[in-house]
């Protein structure tokens, strides 16, 4: 796993009634080099945000004293801390309300520890670039490069003829690796406030980017999808 | 209403009898026919939508005649004499039969919405309550895997006896979802032994690592039961582990066996909050839980019915009593007879 280095001094707080789910939390994210920080109900929880003011919060849906939704939007009024949620539920619906209402990523459980650990770095990476974004122009993830400057793709070496919107959508999902972006956020960002539902431009532009990449939607090397819920660029940086 | 298809054609001959009577009344006030044919077939609809489509059809056919019969010309016969009366007659039946068609047809889906949405409640929480203790043993393991050298030794220990802890717990859920199914469509087949319920009851208890907390008072005197004893224990366990979680950390279980004419009663008593007594009859509900969406207070909502379908399978009764405090179940088994036992 990554170096402890970069773990150092970094709060991450565990929101979870299920003392069984605590204790692996704990012995994972202590053995990485996180400061562990843990509550068994919701107002625990936003007592432990207030006063230790966590890095990362891994937030239990199935809390015995609130609504994962409420604690999440009462927790938006004040905090942008980012919010990783876990819930025992495969609901596409319930996953798609928790993402607008704030929260920054999900795991269902049940879910290993890697996985739970790649999330993490992910969210606490995306902490890091806010502060100081990043002045590189060109991207490369294996075979493909993305040159910004240009505003080009290449796979292998040759030049990928992209549209407009194609290279837009591409270059917003490439340039948050290994995060869930919604299907609202491309939305949004690529047509604009008026087109929330069309999901299906996404579904259409993003199978064109796919066979233009040669990327193979059982098993994608670069976009993967996440049903109901939105996309997430899988390629590493190299 | 549907249980019983007589309620639904009393139901008919009275509502429509109401209608004729308050259409009878008005008609000395100079109400027209047509009026009087709108409350009849405002009756007819109310019959459809309230019971089934046989006793709209006869509240129809009833109403016909009764129209007939009341306020057609000649009054107080079945000839009908007029043109006029004869198609109101017809298209009378006409909408008669086509709303109480309309209104079956409403009932029927708004049965089966009902069906698929308790199918996928069902679903929802039997998936949370395998996804829950399976997400421990993935947990625990995956960081056993992950960081085992950089883990102190009673840590490791920790997540080990963690991940077989929930798997028992995993193990005891399918168990219970297996029987709460077999009972469900019949399919358990007794193998019953005359036997003494106390090695049960003891058995039962050998497996709760609370023991302590269990206090068992035996006053039988005669304690033979003919029951498959696999079974009764799941019962047994089921019944005490919910008065275990109900009780806190600490709080005693008592466990009471004594005995009546002709049965041998087990009290089991926590001291936990009890269960309101509007809630009491819901309780041996399948998938009925006091737990709140997903949290993990609270049970998986099949402990009980399964608790309840075995010691029915066995000809003995499981209810909850008045209690002080706590919660009191008590579950009452036939005694064998002495010559069973000799057979």
């Amino acid at each position: 796993m990554n170096a402890q280095s970069s773990t150092v001094g970094t709060r991450i707080l565990v929101i979870d009634d299920e003392p069984q789910i605590r204790r692996f939390m704990r012995a994972s994210l202590t053995a990485e080099g996180y400061i562990y920080l843990e509550a068994a109900t919701a107002e625990q929880g936003i007592k432990q945000i207030t006063s230790q003011n966590p890095h990362l919060v891994i937030l239990d849906l199935g809390l015995p004293d609130a609504d994962g939704y409420e604690v999440m939007q009462k927790l938006r009024e004040w905090s942008q801390v980012p919010v990783l949620v876990l819930t025992a539920r495969d609901d596409e619906l319930q996953k798609v309300k928790l993402l607008e209402g704030g929260a920054n990523d999900y795991l269902t459980k049940p879910f290993g520890i890697r996985e739970l650990m790649a999330r993490i770095h992910v969210l606490l990476r995306d902490l890091s670039d806010q502060q100081q974004p990043s002045a590189e122009t060109q991207f490369h993830f294996g075979e493909l490069l993305i040159d910004r400057e240009q505003h080009k793709v290449f796979l292998q070496n040759e030049v990928i003829n992209l549209s407009r919107k194609e290279y837009a959508l591409l270059d917003f999902l490439a340039s948050h690796p290994q995060k869930l972006v919604t299907q609202q956020q491309l939305l949004e960002k690529i047509w604009g406030h008026t087109h929330h539902e069309d999901t299906h431009y996404l579904r259409i532009f993003v199978s064109q980017i796919r066979k233009k990449l040669k990327d193979d939607p059982a098993h994608p090397q670069y976009i993967e999808t996440e049903p109901g819920v939105g996309y997430r660029f899988i390629a590493q940086k190299s | 209403m549907n249980r019983h298809p007589w309620l639904g054609y009393i139901a008919a001959i009275v509502i429509t009898s109401i209608a004729a009577g308050l259409s009878y009344l008005l008609d000395h006030w100079l109400l027209p026919t047509s009026g009087t044919v709108l409350i009849l077939q405002l009756a007819v609809l109310l019959i459809a939508f309230l019971t089934n489509f046989r006793a709209a059809l006869l509240a129809a056919v009833s109403a016909v005649l009764l129209f007939n019969f009341l306020f057609t010309e000649p009054r107080y016969s079945l000839h009908m004499t007029d043109v006029d009366e004869i198609v109101t007659t017809i298209v009378f039946i006409a909408v008669a039969v086509i709303t109480s068609h309309l209104a079956t047809s409403f009932r029927h889906q708004k049965e089966s919405l009902r069906q698929a949405q308790l199918r996928s409640n069902i679903l929802l929480s039997v998936s949370h309550d395998l996804r829950t203790p399976l997400a421990s043993v993935i947990g625990n393991l995956s960081t056993l895997q992950a960081y085992q050298e950089r883990l102190p030794e009673h840590e490791r220990a920790e997540l080990l006896q963690g991940a077989l802890d929930e798997s028992d717990r995993l193990h005891r859920y399918i168990e219970n979802l297996l029987q709460a199914t077999r009972l469900q469509h019949g399919e358990i087949r007794l193998t019953h032994a005359v036997q003494d319920i106390r090695p049960v009851i003891s058995k039962t208890i050998a497996r709760f690592p609370a023991q302590s907390r269990l206090l068992v008072h035996d006053s039988l005197q005669y304690a033979m039961v003919e029951v498959q004893s696999s079974l009764l224990e799941q019962a047994l366990f089921n019944v005490i582990d919910n008065a275990l979680r109900f009780s806190g950390d600490t709080a005693p279980v008592s466990i009471n066996l004594y005995e009546t004419d002709n049965a041998i009663i087990i009290d089991i008593k926590d001291e936990g909050p009890g269960i309101d007594s509007n809630k009491r009859a819901l309780v041996f509900n399948v998938f009925y839980s006091s737990r709140e969406k997903d949290s993990g207070t609270g049970g998986t909502g099949l402990g009980l019915s399964v608790a309840k379908g075995i010691i029915d399978t066995h000809n003995g009764r499981i209810s909850i009593e008045d209690s002080n405090k706590g919660c009191l179940i008590r579950i009452s088994l036939p005694r064998a007879s002495m010559t069973e036992e000799v057979k």
